[in-house]
C-alpha cells in the first residue's frame, strides 16, 4: 500500500521549506501515517533537498519516531523515576504479558502498539499510563485487563478537543494602552461576583476535569445562574461568576480540583455529577462540605503553607488561554515599563542585580550569560538567538510543563524582555514532545501577542521587532543539553558538541545564542517590573528567589510546589508534603533528575540551594524531588537511572554509550544477586572514569545516580551481595507469601496469570512458589493487604 | 596575520598559531597522542575521547581539566600534559570499553594490550562487529563523497548504515568509508572488475595514458581530485602523465580533461583497490 502522499504535501506545506522543519514535518507525517513511510520520507528527501542518509538518521535518532506502523491504540506506560517507584515495572510486566506483546511491538491485527515512555509529567498521580490520548492515573496492575478491554471497546481514545478561543480584537500600540488594559481588565475582573477556577492543569485533566468543567457550565445554564468564560466588560457584572479552566493548582494529587474565589474555597476530587451539587451552592452562598476534604481553601491547607510564590504567582489563577486574564494579573506590565521608561542595559542590570541563576540545573548566571552573547553579537554583528528550554527531560518533574500550561504569557513576556535586552529578532521556544497541551497553550498564547502587536515589528511603537517560534522535540532527553537542543532546532540529530567555544558566543546557526529555561524566563518580567529586590530578598546567600519543586513518589501530599532557596528537605518533605505514606519510613529523596543523586535522612535538614547540593554529591537540576521510602531497593534505583541514560544517550561519544551498558550489566548483577565485591569496585570505577571522560553534561553526571547510592546506601547493595534485598524489589531476592490475615475472598487466586495460588473460599489461600513469578498481580488486587513481600528468595 | 602564543606541553615550551588545535600542535612538535576519530582532512568531532589531555594554567588557582585535545583551541599560558595518571586512566577505560566492544579487532586488542586494559568482569560478546562509532566514514562520505552512510539510531544500538538500511543508492564506490575504517569493519572486496560495497557492485575503470599522445601539460594532474595524476619524469628529458592503476579511483576527471586524447579507461582488472589514497591527508578541511 503506498501512502498518499498528497497528504505529506500539506504536511510539507505548513513550515518553511528548509532542514529547520525536518523534525516537525516528520512529526506530523507521523502522526498522519502513525509511521513514517518509505516514500514519505524520500518526497521530504527531495523537497527539502537534504540527503536521504540524513533523514534517516534523525528518524532513527528521536523516539517520536517509528518506521513500521503502530496500532490503533498506543498503550505509553510511564517509567518515569515518579511511576517507578510507585511500581510501573510491573505494570509493564503486566501488560506485555495481557497484550502478549514486547515493549515496542505492535500485535497482528494492529490494535495495540506497547511502548514505554520517560515521563508525561503527570507524576503526582504515579503511576501513569496513556492509552490513544487518555492518561490514566494511579494505575494497579490488577486492573490492566480492564483498561486494555475497554480501549478495544474504545478504539483510540481522542483526547477532548477543544475549538480555540477566539483572539483578541484590538492592538496595543504603545505602553499606555497596556496600562489602560490592565486597569480595564482589572476593574472587570473585580466587579464580578466571583470566579469559579477549575483546574485544567494536566494531572486534574487525567482526572476528569474537562468533564467537571463542561458539566458546571451545562449546570449553571440549567440553573439560570449566570456563568461566563470571558473576560470582558458585562452588563450587571456584580451577578456574573467567571468560569475558567486553567493551569496547575499544585496539589495534582487531589484533583480534579475547583477553586472558588474570592472565598477561597477548593474542592478536591470533584466529579461531572458534584456539578449541580456546586452550583446551588454558590447561588445559596454556602458551600458542598463533602467536597472540601479537611481543609476550606488553600490558605489553611498545609499544603500550602511555607510556600512562596514567584514563578507560581499567576498559575492556577488565570486563564492560560485568555491574554485579557494575564493582563488582569498585571500581564506585560514588565514589558511597557521597560519599553517606555528603561534601556537595554537597565533590564540587563536588573537581572544582574536580582541574582537570577539558571532555573535549567546548573544555576548559571542568567545575566553573565547575557552579557557573553551581547559582546559576541555587537563584535559579529550578528543578532542573537533568544531560546527558552521547555525539553523537561527530568522523568519525575512537571514545573516547565505546569508553567507553560498555567500561564504561557509570563513565559512569553519574559523572552520578549530577554530580545529588548539583547537586541534579538528571533525566538525559539523548545518543547518536548510528550507535552501536547503546553504546546497548544503556547501556540494560542503567541497568535494572541502577535494579534495584538506584543509580537512582531514595532512592538508597542517601540523600536524593538522580535517573534517567537516553537521547535517540538522528537523524544529524546539529550536534547535539554543546549548544543543538542540547537542542533535539534536546526533539525538535525541532537548531538551534543565540546563546549569550548560557549553557545552563548557561537550557538543557533553559530550566532550568538541565550539559552533559558522555562522558569528562569518566567521570574524575568517581576523582576522588571518590580526591581530587583523582589527576588534578590529572598533565597540565600548566593542563591536567590524561589524554586520550583516537583514533590512525587512516595509521599502523602504529591503536587507542584514552590519555596524560598534555602527551604530545607526536611521542610518540603514532611512539612509540604507531609511524608512517606501509611507511616512508611523515609529512605532518600532523589534530586536533580538521572543528573542528580539520593540523599539519605540524616542530610534531611539540608537547606537546597545550587551549591548545597552539588557539594553533596546531587543537583538541583531541573527540580524534581522523588521520595522514597522502604518500599523502594536504592541498587534498584540506580539501575533504573543507569538503564533509563542508556536509552537516552545519544552514542556519540565512547565511555557514555558503552559504559552505560556495562553498568547495567554489573547492577542487573547485583540485583540478582549474582554479584561479588569484584564487581561493586568496577562499577565505581567505570561510573567514576563516565565522569571524567565523557564528552557532554549526560555523561559527565550520569554516575551521579550510581555514585551517591553507593556512597550513602553502600549496606544496601552488600546485602545484595550476600542473596536478600531489603526493600522486596529485586525479583530474584524477594518471595511473596501469604499471610494470616487472608480472609479467603478468591481475588488472587482469579487474578494470578500463573495459576500459582490455590484454596478453597473463606479458607487462607496457599501460594505455590515454584510457579510464583513475582508479578504483584496478586498483591495489587488484595484488598486487606494479606499478600507480603519478604526478602530472600523463594524460601 | 596570525598571533603565536606560548604553552608548553610535557614540559616543553611551544609556540603555536592561536586557535590551532592542541592535538595538532603536539603533533608538529613531536608528541603523539593516540586518536581514533580524528583525521586530518576532516573536522573534528570529539567522540573516541582517546585524545583526551590534562590541562592547567597558572591563572586556574591549582585547577586542571581533562580536555579534548583534538578541539581544544590553544590559549597563551596553558600547561599540556599528555601523560599525566588522569590522562592514563582516561585512556585505559575508553580502549578497555572498545576493547569490550569489539573482542576482534586487532587494532583495538593492540591498543588496549599498550595501555594495560582488563576486561574480564565486562560483558563482552566475542560476535559483536568492530564499529568503534568513531563517525569517520560517514563524515569522510558527507565531505568528500556522497553521504551515502549515516549514523543509524542512538546510544548503545548507534551503528552506521543508510537509508531504510538498503543498498545506499547515493553511493559511487569511492571506497573512501572503508579505507579511513580504523577498524576495518567496512567490508570492501574485489572480484575481477567488480568492486563489492554496501552490498552493491561497482564496475571499476582505471585512466591508463597512452605517452605517444601524451604532451605532459599537466591537464590530468590539475583535474584529478585524488591527485594520482602526475606528471614524472620519464627518460632522456622526457616528461609523461603517470596514473598508477592501483590508486586511480576511477571517476573519468582526466579523460574529459586531456586536451590531446591521450587518456583512456580501461576495466580494472588484477589487484586489489583498497590500497592508501595518499590524497586524502592532503585534501584538507576546509
Ligand atoms: C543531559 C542534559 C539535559 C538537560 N535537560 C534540561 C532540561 O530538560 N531543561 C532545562 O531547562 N535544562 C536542561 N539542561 C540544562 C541546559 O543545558 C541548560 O544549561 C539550561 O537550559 C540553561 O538555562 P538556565 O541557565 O536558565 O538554567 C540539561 C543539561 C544536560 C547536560
Ligand atoms: S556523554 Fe553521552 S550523550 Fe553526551 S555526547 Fe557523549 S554519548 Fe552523547
Ligand atoms: S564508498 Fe560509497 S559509502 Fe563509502 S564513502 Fe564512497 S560513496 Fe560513501
Ligand atoms: S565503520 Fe569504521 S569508520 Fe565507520 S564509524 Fe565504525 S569504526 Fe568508524
Ligand atoms: S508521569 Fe511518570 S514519572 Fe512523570
Ligand atoms: S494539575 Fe490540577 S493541581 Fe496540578
Ligand atoms: S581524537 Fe579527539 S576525541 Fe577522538
Amino acid at each position: 500500500m503506498h501512502p498518499d502522499l498528497t497528504k505529506v504535501d500539506e504536511i510539507l506545506n505548513r513550515y518553511p521549506r528548509d532542514e529547520s522543519s525536518l523534525v516537525m514535518v516528520l512529526q506530523d507525517i507521523q502522526s498522519q501515517f502513525r509511521f513514517l513511510p518509505c516514500e514519505a520520507l524520500e518526497k521530504v528527501a527531495d523537497d527539502l533537498a537534504i540527503p536521504r542518509s540524513r533523514i534517516f538518521s534523525v528518524a532513527t535518532f528521536y523516539k517520536a519516531f517509528s518506521l513500521s506502523p503502530r496500532g490503533r491504540v498506543v498503550v505509553q506506560v510511564c517509567k518515569g523515576t515518579a511511576c517507578h517507584v510507585r511500581g510501573a515495572q510491573l505494570l509493564e510486566d503486566e501488560f506485555c504479558r495481557q497484550l502478549a506483546l514486547k515493549v515496542g511491538g505492535t500485535s497482528a491485527d494492529g490494535s495495540f502498539t506497547l511502548e514505554t515512555v520517560n515521563c508525561v509529567g503527570a507524576c503526582a498521580m504515579a503511576p501513569v499510563v496513556v492509552m490513544g490520548e487518555k492518561y490514566h492515573r494511579e494505575v494497579k496492575a490488577g486492573q490492566v485487563p480492564r483498561l486494555i478491554k475497554n480501549a478495544q471497546k474504545a478504539g483510540a481514545d481522542k483526547a477532548e478537543s477543544r475549538s480555540a478561543p477566539p483572539l483578541p480584537e484590538y492592538r496595543l500600540s504603545s505602553a499606555a494602552e497596556v496600562h489602560h488594559r490592565n486597569r480595564m481588565a482589572v476593574d472587570t475582573r473585580k466587579a464580578l461576583a466571583g470566579r469559579v477556577q477549575v483546574c485544567g492543569g494536566t494531572g486534574c485533566m487525567a482526572a476528569g476535569a474537562k468533564d467537571v468543567h463542561d458539566a458546571l457550565c451545562k449546570a449553571a445554564e440549567a440553573k439560570g445562574l449566570p456563568f461566563r468564560v470571558e473576560l470582558s466588560p458585562c452588563q450587571h457584572p456584580s451577578k456574573q461568576y467567571l468560569l475558567s479552566l486553567n493551569g496547575c493548582q499544585g496539589l495534582c494529587q487531589k484533583g480534579p480540583l475547583v477553586h472558588l474565589m474570592p472565598e477561597d474555597v477548593l474542592y478536591t476530587h470533584v466529579k461531572s455529577a458534584d456539578a449541580d451539587a456546586i452550583v446551588d451552592a454558590i447561588a445559596n452562598g454556602t458551600r458542598v462540605d463533602r467536597l472540601l476534604g479537611d481543609h476550606q481553601g488553600r490558605s489553611d491547607d498545609p499544603f500550602y503553607q511555607g510556600q512562596l510564590l514567584k514563578v507560581l504567582e499567576h498559575c492556577g489563577k488565570v486563564d492560560p488561554e485568555s491574554l485579557d486574564d494575564y493582563m488582569a494579573h498585571g500581564g506585560f506590565a514588565g514589558l511597557a515599563k521597560a519599553l517606555s521608561s528603561m534601556t537595554p542595559e537597565q533590564v540587563l542590570d536588573a537581572v544582574d542585580q536580582s541574582g537570577l541563576r539558571g532555573r535549567g540545573g546548573a544555576g548559571f548566571p542568567t545575566a553573565r550569560k547575557w552579557r557573553t552573547a551581547l559582546k559576541a553579537s555587537k563584535k559579529t554583528g550578528t543578532p542573537t538567538y533568544v531560546l527558552c528550554n521547555g525539553d523537561e527531560g527530568d522523568p519525575g518533574a512537571f514545573m516547565d510543563r505546569s508553567v507553560a500550561e498555567g500561564c504561557p504569557y509570563q513565559v512569553i513576556e519574559g523572552m520578549i524582555l530577554g530580545a529588548f535586552a539583547l537586541g534579538a529578532k528571533q525566538g525559539y521556544i523548545y518543547v518536548r514532545n510528550e507535552y501536547p497541551l503546553a504546546v497548544a497553550r503556547l501556540q494560542l498564547a503567541l497568535a494572541a501577542c502577535r494579534k495584538v502587536g506584543l509580537l512582531g515589528d514595532r512592538i508597542l511603537g517601540s523600536d524593538l521587532s522580535f517573534d517567537i517560534r516553537i521547535s517540538r522535540g522528537g523524544g529524546a532527553f539529550v536534547c535539554g543539553e543546549s548544543t543538542a537542543l540547537m542542533r535539534s532546532i536546526e533539525g538535525k540529530v541532537g548531538e551534543p558538541r565540546a563546549k569550548y567555544v560557549r553557545s552563548a558566543e557561537r550557538g543557533l546557526y553559530d550566532s550568538p545564542t541565550v539559552l533559558n529555561n522555562v522558569e528562569t524566563w518566567a521570574l524575568v518580567p517581576g523582576i522588571v517590573e518590580h526591581g530587583p529586590t523582589w527576588l534578590n530578598s529572598i533565597g540565600t546567600d548566593r542563591s536567590k528567589g524561589t524554586k520550583v519543586f516537583c514533590l512525587v513518589g512516595q509521599v502523602q501530599r504529591t503536587g507542584l510546589v514552590e519555596v524560598p532557596m534555602g527551604a530545607t528537605l526536611r521542610h518540603l518533605v514532611f512539612g509540604l508534603g507531609g511524608g512517606p505514606p501509611e507511616g512508611r519510613k523515609f529512605k532518600a529523596v532523589q534530586t536533580g533528575g538521572p543528573s542528580g543523586g539520593c540523599i539519605p535522612e540524616h542530610m534531611l535538614d539540608l537547606p537546597v540551594d545550587f551549591d548545597k547540593l552539588t557539594e553533596v554529591g546531587s543537583m538541583m537540576g531541573s527540580g524534581g524531588l522523588i521520595v522514597m521510602d522502604d518500599r523502594t531497593c536504592m541498587v534498584d534505583v540506580a539501575r533504573y537511572f543507569v538503564d533509563f541514560l542508556m536509552g537516552e544517550s545519544c552514542g556519540k561519544c565512547t565511555p557514555c554509550r558503552l559504559g552505560l551498558p556495562q553498568l547495567s550489566f554489573l547492577l542487573g548483577k547485583v540485583t540478582r544477586g549474582e554479584a561479588k565485591e569484584a564487581d561493586l569496585k568496577a562499577i565505581e570505577e567505570i561510573a567514576v572514569g563516565m565522569g571524567e571522560n565523557s564528552l557532554c553534561g549526560l555523561g559527565k553526571s550520569a554516575p551521579n545516580p550510581v555514585l551517591s547510592t553507593l556512597r550513602y546506601f553502600r549496606e544496601e547493595y552488600e546485602a545484595h551481595l550476600r542473596g536478600s534485598c531489603p526493600a522486596g524489589v529485586c525479583r530474584n531476592l524477594i518471595r511473596y507469601e501469604i499471610t494470616d490475615d487472608c480472609i479467603g475472598c478468591l481475588l488472587c487466586i482469579k487474578a494470578c496469570p500463573n495459576q500459582a495460588i490455590t484454596g478453597e473460599k473463606k479458607q487462607k489461600h496457599v501460594l505455590d512458589q515454584t510457579k510464583c513469578d513475582k508479578c504483584g498481580v496478586c498483591k495489587s488486587v488484595c484488598n486487606h493487604a494479606s499478600i507480603a513481600v519478604l526478602p530472600g528468595g523463594a524460601s | 596575520m596570525t598571533t603565536l602564543v606560548n604553552l608548553t606541553i610535557d614540559g616543553r615550551t611551544v609556540r603555536a598559531p592561536a586557535g590551532s588545535y592542541v592535538l595538532q600542535v603536539a603533533r608538529e612538535a613531536g608528541i603523539e597522542i593516540p586518536t581514533l576519530c580524528d583525521h586530518p582532512a576532516l573536522e573534528p568531532v570529539g567522540a573516541c575521547r582517546l585524545c583526551l589531555v590534562e590541562v592547567t594554567h597558572p591563572d586556574w588557582k591549582g585547577w586542571s581539566g581533562l580536555m579534548t585535545s583534538c578541539l581544544y583551541p590553544v590559549e597563551e599560558g596553558i600547561q599540556v600534559s599528555t601523560s599525566s595518571a588522569r590522562v592514563r586512566d582516561a585512556r585505559r577505560q575508553v580502549l578497555t570499553l572498545l576493547a569490550a566492544r569489539c573482542p576482534s579487532s586487532a587494532a583495538i586488542r593492540k591498543l588496549a594490550e599498550q595501555h594495560g586494559c582488563d576486561t574480564t568482569l565486562l560483558q563482552v560478546d566475542p560476535n559483536a562487529d568492530n564499529c568503534i562509532v568513531c563517525g569517520l566514514c560517514t563524515r569522510v562520505c558527507e565531505s568528500y563523497a556522497t553521504a551515502a552512510i549515516t549514523t543509524v539510531s542512538r546510544g548503545a544500538t548507534k551503528a552506521v548504515g543508510s537509508f531504510e538500511a538498503q543498498p545506499p543508492e547515493e553511493c559511487v564506490g569511492c571506497g573512501a568509508c572503508a579505507q579511513v575504517c580504523p577498524t576495518d569493519n567496512i567490508p570492501a572486496s574485489r572480484t575481477g572488475a567488480d568492486f563489492r560495497i554496501w552490498q552493491r557492485t561497482f564496475p571499476t575503470f582505471v585512466a591508463t595514458v597512452d605517452p605517444k599522445r601524451c604532451t605532459a601539460c599537466g591537464s590530468c594532474e590539475e583535474a584529478c581530485p585524488f591527485a594520482v595524476a602526475r606528471v614524472v619524469f620519464a627518460a632522456a628529458g622526457h616528461h609523461v602523465a603517470s596514473i598508477p592503476a592501483e590508486q586511480c579511483r576511477g571517476c573519468g576527471a582526466c579523460v574529459g580533461a586531456c586536451p590531446s586524447g591521450a587518456i583512456d579507461q580501461k576495466t580494472y582488472e588484477w589487484k586489489a583497490m583498497l590500497e592508501p589514497v595518499p590524497s586524502f591527508s592532503q585534501g584538507g578541511a576546509s
